[in-house]
């Protein structure tokens, strides 16, 4: 959000505390502030949803608590999280949020100061000072998937232990076949039942098929969405989209989630009916895997504006999933969560890329690496050879999503315009 | 020792035809986590092989890992591309987030074959354990095939009392070994042969260190009791380095002690019904940190404090290992609540102890004493 207000000229007040934020979040006031400003703003329509879905469950976690509060990995299916009618917080998100308005170089040194060494990924590694700092809600009780990111469900269940709550782990294997999804599905019925005895909940069996519902059809516009961004010239910067990336773990099987795709859809659409964009200067044209720096710097903006590249699709903008069937919504659930393409073999990936370039006729793909996370960096070179063998140009951009420490910018200048000059 | 049909084992004539150890297995089979059990390949006539890192240093592999990637992989991988093995092939496991990224990376780039990954459960749950007895059907079936050679009930049953045997031997050894009554470094030779090597060889040597155990306990009591956590303890540089401080190494937790070693299994019934309860009990056994089961662990972890008056721990832990390292503040803590200092010290997968090593050592152990 704060990127697309700086996008539009605004100017945001990044000498945020953690102790301020805290109170800010905390305060029904506060909350309510932030939502009328954002309410005047002339953003575009998908922006001010987004932006009011944060704060609404920002109210529900922090201010209001009408259902139980859940913390869970950002990986987790969020139509299960809306269909069982509690709450989610998603430390890792927020944690990308903070970072967004200048917070995460206080929080890291606070998780440092707690031994929490130095390697570990800094998207956790911030969400523990964070949670240290008294910033996050109280949960009353703790999930998480296993797939794809060890630490996600590590520092999960980590922060169950230190609260004395309960913790449920969802065991996700790299087979994707008929026993892995009944594995899976029976694992979600023993989560539905062990959660409305412990949370004291009713699970509605409804309610989660009309969070199907929901999610298909919100599904159903962001992969309009996809298909208008094949135009030329690009409609949508890559940097805003990788910003909204929130919304694919948190939203979808909300009205919300519906409302902000179509509204994103119509606004992409009108781009691409005028033959405009978001993104004036377009000159290269590439594929983007995994993520980007979520603190303020000029790293997008001059890769953008500056020398003209076009993230013309993002890895993480791929909805891997097929429409799910509410017929069988665990099951539905189930698949949803084993055929994430980062789960199981590295081929996966790369079959994903290799379609996703060859859909948005990317000329090259850039890999950002942050640091300490070992998925998506960890098969890299068999990546790196696949795509060398199709042709395709490979880039690794080593920095941090997080600690702007650890994004230096002088030697990435130099491997990106050797890399542009061979696009040429 | 008895000679190579042993256990009623009958071998097919696929491997008949291969010249036979003299102990019964035709060749090694490689597997990289103490959640896979030994029992199935050794049935299937291959001793079980714990790849152990052999290289001296990462750098062999640091075209093909990043450079922040788990020390222990990249070390292990390094290995492979630096020298030959002797192993027909390696069975890889879901185990963690490097596991899983050095099956991708072998599969292309090692010239050993990647025989499976095996589906490997983080839970232990009714529900886990079934599906983990339906994957490990997955990996008989794989290697039957691959080696033309059929799982029966006898075959397993017999594997399976082999390794119970071990366990209890193991057991006792390692008791004797906190009392003082064997050498470290026979038990440290013993406890990695129990990983590598053919069974029916090592329980009779672990007889044999059993019998010429000292009657009289030899280790000081007053001397300082440390504790080590770690995933693969390897290194025996970390051990002599602790008992040339002066201090006492009487309880480990790694996955080459502790937490490698499964409950006694029961084997009887089919071979299903013997898959099942060998994923029980690999399920079941002293947590790692990929389990996720921090409670379990932590009391755990109390419970070897305790049970061997620990006065200090050293956290030996391979660098870039997520799920350790980001256990670390979690086990600090508790041991705090227990009065018992605790050491980092990160393992670069170097096989010789660094001197910065050797020094912030030798500092918490002066202050311990």
């Amino acid at each position: 959000v704060k990127a697309s207000a700086e996008h539009e000229g605004h100017k945001v007040e990044r000498k945020l505390t953690a102790p301020i934020l805290k109170r800010i979040l905390r305060s029904p006031i506060g909350l309510r502030v932030l939502k009328g400003y954002w309410g005047f703003q002339s953003l575009p329509e998908h922006v001010k949803t987004g932006a009011e879905f944060a704060l609404n469950l920002a109210q529900r976690t922090y201010v209001h608590p009408d259902a139980p509060v859940v913390w869970v990995n950002g990986l987790f299916p969020p139509e299960l999280i809306w269909g069982l009618g509690v709450v989610p917080f998603y430390p890792e998100i927020v944690s990308a949020m903070t970072a967004n308005v200048g917070l995460s170089g206080p929080s890291l040194a606070r998780a440092s100061d707690a031994h929490y060494p130095l390697d570990i990924c800094t998207f956790h590694r911030n969400a523990a000072g964070l949670a240290l700092d008294g910033v996050f809600p109280d949960a009353d009780v703790y999930l998480s998937t296993s797939n794809v990111c060890d630490i996600a469900a590590q520092m999960i269940a980590s922060q169950a232990f230190q609260s004395g709550k309960e913790y449920f782990l969802v065991d996700v294997p790299p087979s994707d076949d008929q026993e892995s999804l009944a594995y899976v599905e029976r694992q979600l019925q023993e989560l539905v039942e062990r959660l409305s005895e412990s949370l004291g909940i009713t699970f509605d069996l409804e309610r989660l098929r009309q969070a199907i519902r929901l999610s298909n059809q919100a599904r159903e516009y962001y992969q309009e969405v996809r298909r208008l961004r094949r135009s030329r010239p690009a409609p949508l910067r890559g940097s805003s989209q990788l910003n909204q990336l929130a919304l694919i773990a948190t939203a979808f099987g909300t009205p919300d989630a519906v409302a902000y795709y179509r509204a994103l859809r119509d606004y992409t659409g009108d781009l691409v009916e005028r033959g405009a964009s978001e993104q004036e200067h377009q000159r290269y044209r590439l594929y983007w895997m995994h993520l980007k720096p979520y603190f303020p710097t000029e790293l997008m903006s001059w890769l953008e504006d500056d020398l003209g590249v076009v993230i013309a699709f993002e890895e993480a903008s791929n909805v891997w999933w097929e429409p799910l069937d509410e017929r069988r919504p665990l099951q539905a659930v189930a698949h949803r969560i084993l055929s994430q393409y980062y789960n199981g073999p590295i081929e996966r990936r790369l079959e994903t890329t290799l379609r996703c370039v060859r859909e948005f006729e990317a000329q090259g793909v850039v890999q950002f690496h942050h640091w300490g996370c070992r998925q998506s960096t960890g098969a890299l070179r068999v990546l790196r050879d696949a795509l060398r063998e199709q042709g395709i140009p490979f880039l690794e951009m080593d920095g941090d999503c997080i600690d702007e420490a650890n994004l230096q910018m002088g030697p990435l200048r130099t491997r990106v315009q050797g890399f542009l000059e061979m696009l040429d | 020792l008895p000679g190579p049909n042993v256990d009623g084992i009958i071998l097919p004539t696929a491997i008949r035809r291969e010249r036979l150890t003299e102990h019964g297995t035709t060749g090694k089979i490689g597997y990289f986590c103490s959640y896979v059990p030994k029992e199935i390949i050794y049935a299937l006539g291959k001793t079980p092989f714990r790849v152990l890192p052999a290289a001296s240093k990462a750098s062999a592999a640091e075209a093909f890992l990043p450079r922040n990637f788990c020390s222990l992989v990249k070390v292990t991988l390094a290995s492979f591309l630096e020298g030959g093995s002797d192993l027909e092939g390696v069975v890889h496991s879901d185990s963690c987030d490097g596991l899983r990224r050095l099956h991708d990376v072998w599969r292309r780039y090692v010239g050993v074959e990647a025989l499976h990954l095996l589906d490997l459960p983080r839970n232990d749950t009714p529900v886990s354990q079934d599906y983990y007895a339906h994957a490990l059907g997955k990996l008989v079936k794989k290697l039957e095939n691959r080696y033309e050679v059929k799982l029966t009930a006898e075959r397993l049953s017999s594997s399976i009392h082999r390794y119970n045997e071990q366990r209890a031997l193991l057991a006792e050894l390692e008791r004797g070994w906190g009392a003082g009554q064997t050498e470290t470094q026979t038990y440290l030779g013993l406890r990695r042969a129990c990983i590598t090597e053919d069974p029916l060889l090592v329980n009779a040597r672990l007889r044999d260190a059993l019998d010429n155990s000292w009657s009289e306990v030899s280790k000081p009591p007053q001397k300082t009791r440390v504790m080590i956590v770690g995933s693969l303890l390897t290194n025996d540089q970390l051990y002599r380095a602790i008992e040339e401080c002066g201090a006492l190494v009487v309880a480990e937790d790694s996955c080459t002690a502790g937490r490698e070693q499964a409950r006694q299994v029961a084997a009887s019934g089919d071979v299903d019904e013997m898959l099942r309860n060998l994923a029980a009990a690999y399920l079941s056994k002293p947590p790692c940190p990929r389990m996720r089961d921090f409670p379990r662990r932590m009391a755990y972890l109390s419970q070897l404090v305790t049970e061997h008056q620990v006065s200090g721990v050293v956290a030996f832990l391979y660098k870039f290992c997520d799920l350790f390292m980001s256990e670390y503040p979690v086990l600090r803590e508790t041991l705090r609540g227990l009065d018992v200092p605790v050491l980092l010290l990160e393992d670069e997968g170097e096989s010789a102890l660094s001197g910065q090593h050797r020094t912030r050592l030798e500092a918490f152990l002066e202050v311990l004493q």
